[in-house]
Order: structure tokens, then C-alpha cells, then sequence
């Protein structure tokens, strides 16, 4: 009897580990962040475009290239910088004066940089958030060897696959051991 | 012994489910899908059968696929197995507007396209036999909630794109504008 209850528990454990494990993975906090859309296809009209050879942006240095600013409303401002190379630069500006400290600490582990004032970036001077997103651009110079921004391709196949893989070798693994009693 | 047995089998048999509900994540025909597109958008597009799109190549990446007429219905969208989904409620690929083709990321279909880079082509041929060309503005990936990037505009684009990421969870995209010389 006791070794039946030993066994149950046993059992509900495996199951419960791998799922507590994947609820897990998520992020604990959410504070949700303005939609700012894509240099791909900006929501708003352009508000000013400058060119020239030295175009800042936040903790990555300067660029020369286009600048392209999208005011998206008193608060938040879309930067859409193509370098020379093509190697293109979304900064994603987020006024946060009246976000809490807690949650500007939540923004800052999912990628976004505190900026203490945004008046060095032409922007008001007051707190911002900053986040920097890649994309390719058709620079003035050619870009260079093609590499793909994205996973690969074959990333899910090989997840898969894996998955299979392991889930044979632990189920064959297990029934072999069981047998061998 | 026994009870490593047995957790090594209830282990093995987790891990073939969650491996088959992912291969059947990966075979959902709307993973293709931008969640907050909004049909609204509907573009009134000419009738013409001849100006149907119907052929979609970027030989940068040796792409070559016949284009597949598609819709949302219901908010499912359309996919094929066999090429290039053209979404009918866009502009045709060359008229104003933003045309939207997308299609599984497949090494058949638009696996390659993660390889392109702005500067280079896309043709689209159409039923009459005539052919536009397309150069790549931006590629970028972004998020499937990203559905502004279908909104139409006042160029002459075409938006393709496929999904990326982790079990599909982005989406590749590829803006070009028409060559308006052609």
C-alpha cells in the first residue's frame, strides 16, 4: 500500500515538473508599453529626417546615414535611422515621467534602456525609455554578406525532431530497464 | 531501478506529445496569421482576370512559386501548401497601396527569403504574361502582433513575409516598392 501511494506520487511529479517548469518560463511581471509599429511601415507621417555623419543612437554609438523621426504623440517617438551599410536601427523613445519605478525596473529586464533625460536627444527633458530593434535597409553602400536576422529556418524541424528523439530514447530506455528486472 | 524506469517512460512519452503538439503547431494552417490585422482595410481593387498575379520569383534566392489567391475568413487565413499566398483584399502586386503574399517558411517556399537583403529583386508575373519588378526596401523581424505593417500606404509596394522565431512565434518581413520605370 505504501509503495502504491510511493508510486503515485511518484508519477504525478514527473507529470507536474515538466509543467510547472514551462509555466515558469514566463515572465513574472507584465507592464504593457505604448505600440510604436515598425520603420517598415510607420503609422505616422515623418516629422523630420535628417542626413549627415552623426546620428546617435542610445548605448550603440554614431552612425552615418538617414535619421528618420515619427512623432508618434506628445509621449512617444519612433527613430528610424538607416546607416550607410544598411544595417538599420529602430529606437523605440518611451516618455515614462509617470511610471513607477517597479515597472520601469520590469521594462529594463525585457531589453529597454533607462534614459535619465531625453534633452541630449532632442527629446523633452525628462525620463525616457529606449529599446533598439534591427532591421535592414537599403543604405548607400551594399550590405555585406547576407545573414539572416531572424532563427533559421530549420530551427523548428530540429526542436522537433529532438523532442522526438528524446522522447524515444527516455521511453525505450525505460521500458528496456523495466523489462530487465 | 524500477522507479527510474518508470520515470525515465512517463518522461519519454511527455516529450513525444509536447514534440507532437509543436509539429502540429507548425502544420496550423493560420500560424501564418497577424493577430490584429484588420479587415477593414479591404482594398477595391480592379477585376481585371489578366492583371491576377499569378508567378512570384526573387532570383537572389532562387525563389520561383506559382501565387495562390487567399483570403481571412472568419479570421483564418487562406494558406497553401503548393506556393505563395497573394491576400485578395490587398491591392494587386504594382498598384497603389500596400499587396500582401506570404507563405510557410518552408525551404520549398519562403525558407530562402530570410537571406535576401535590400537592393535586390522581386518579379511578379501576372495572368496576361506581363511581369513588374519590385527592389527589397527593408526586411526586419518582428512581432506576429506587429499588424501594422500590412497598413496600406500611398507607394507602390508589396509587404511578403513568413513566419520566424521561436516555434514560429515572428514574423520575417520584406518590403519592396515598385521599379517605376518597368
Amino acid at each position: 500500500m505504501v509503495n502504491f501511494i510511493y508510486m503515485n506520487k511518484l508519477i504525478v511529479t514527473a507529470i507536474a515538473l515538466p509543467i510547472v517548469f514551462a509555466a515558469s518560463a514566463g515572465p513574472a511581471f507584465a507592464v504593457s508599453t505604448p505600440d510604436f509599429g515598425s520603420c517598415l511601415n510607420p503609422k505616422v507621417a515623418v516629422s523630420q529626417v535628417n542626413t549627415g555623419n552623426n546620428h546617435g543612437v542610445v548605448n550603440k554609438g554614431t552612425y552615418a546615414g538617414t535619421d528618420s523621426i515619427y512623432r508618434l504623440s506628445d509621449a512617444n517617438v519612433m527613430q528610424c535611422l538607416c546607416p550607410d551599410n544598411g544595417s538599420g536601427i529602430q529606437t523605440n523613445w518611451y516618455k515614462v515621467s509617470k511610471l513607477s519605478s517597479t515597472d520601469i525596473s520590469v521594462l529594463k529586464s525585457e531589453g529597454w534602456i533607462e534614459v535619465t533625460t531625453g534633452a541630449s536627444w532632442g527629446l523633452e527633458d525628462t525620463k525616457y525609455l529606449a529599446k533598439n530593434i534591427d532591421y535592414t535597409c537599403k543604405g548607400t553602400q551594399a550590405v555585406s554578406a547576407t545573414k539572416p536576422i531572424a532563427l533559421a529556418k530549420t530551427g523548428n524541424t530540429v526542436a522537433i525532431v529532438g523532442l522526438f528523439l528524446m522522447g524515444l530514447l527516455s521511453l525505450t530506455t525505460g521500458l528496456l530497464l523495466k523489462k530487465s528486472k | 531501478m524500477k522507479h527510474f524506469a518508470l520515470i525515465l517512460i512517463i518522461f519519454g512519452v511527455l516529450w513525444l506529445l509536447l514534440g507532437g503538439y509543436y509539429f502540429g503547431l507548425t502544420h496550423n494552417p493560420n500560424r501564418l496569421a497577424f493577430a490584429d490585422y484588420k479587415e477593414s482595410q479591404k482594398h477595391e481593387q480592379s477585376k481585371h482576370k489578366a492583371s491576377t498575379p499569378t508567378r512570384l520569383i526573387i532570383p537572389a534566392v532562387t525563389i520561383d512559386l506559382p501565387i495562390v489567391s487567399a483570403e481571412i475568413r472568419n479570421s483564418l487565413w487562406d494558406t497553401t501548401n503548393n506556393g505563395a499566398s497573394y491576400l485578395t483584399s490587398s491591392p494587386i502586386p504594382g498598384e497603389k497601396g500596400n499587396s500582401i503574399i506570404y507563405g510557410h517558411n518552408w525551404a520549398s517556399l519562403f525558407g530562402p527569403l530570410m537571406y535576401i537583403k535590400p537592393g535586390e529583386k522581386v518579379q511578379i508575373i501576372y495572368a496576361d504574361g506581363t511581369r513588374k519588378t519590385f527592389t527589397i526596401e527593408y526586411t526586419s523581424t518582428v512581432s506576429a502582433n506587429e499588424g501594422s505593417i500590412l497598413n496600406q500606404t500611398t507607394d507602390k509596394r508589396i509587404t511578403l513575409y513568413t513566419c520566424a522565431g521561436w516555434f514560429d512565434s515572428k514574423r520575417f518581413v520584406v518590403v519592396a516598392i515598385l521599379d517605376e520605370h518597368h
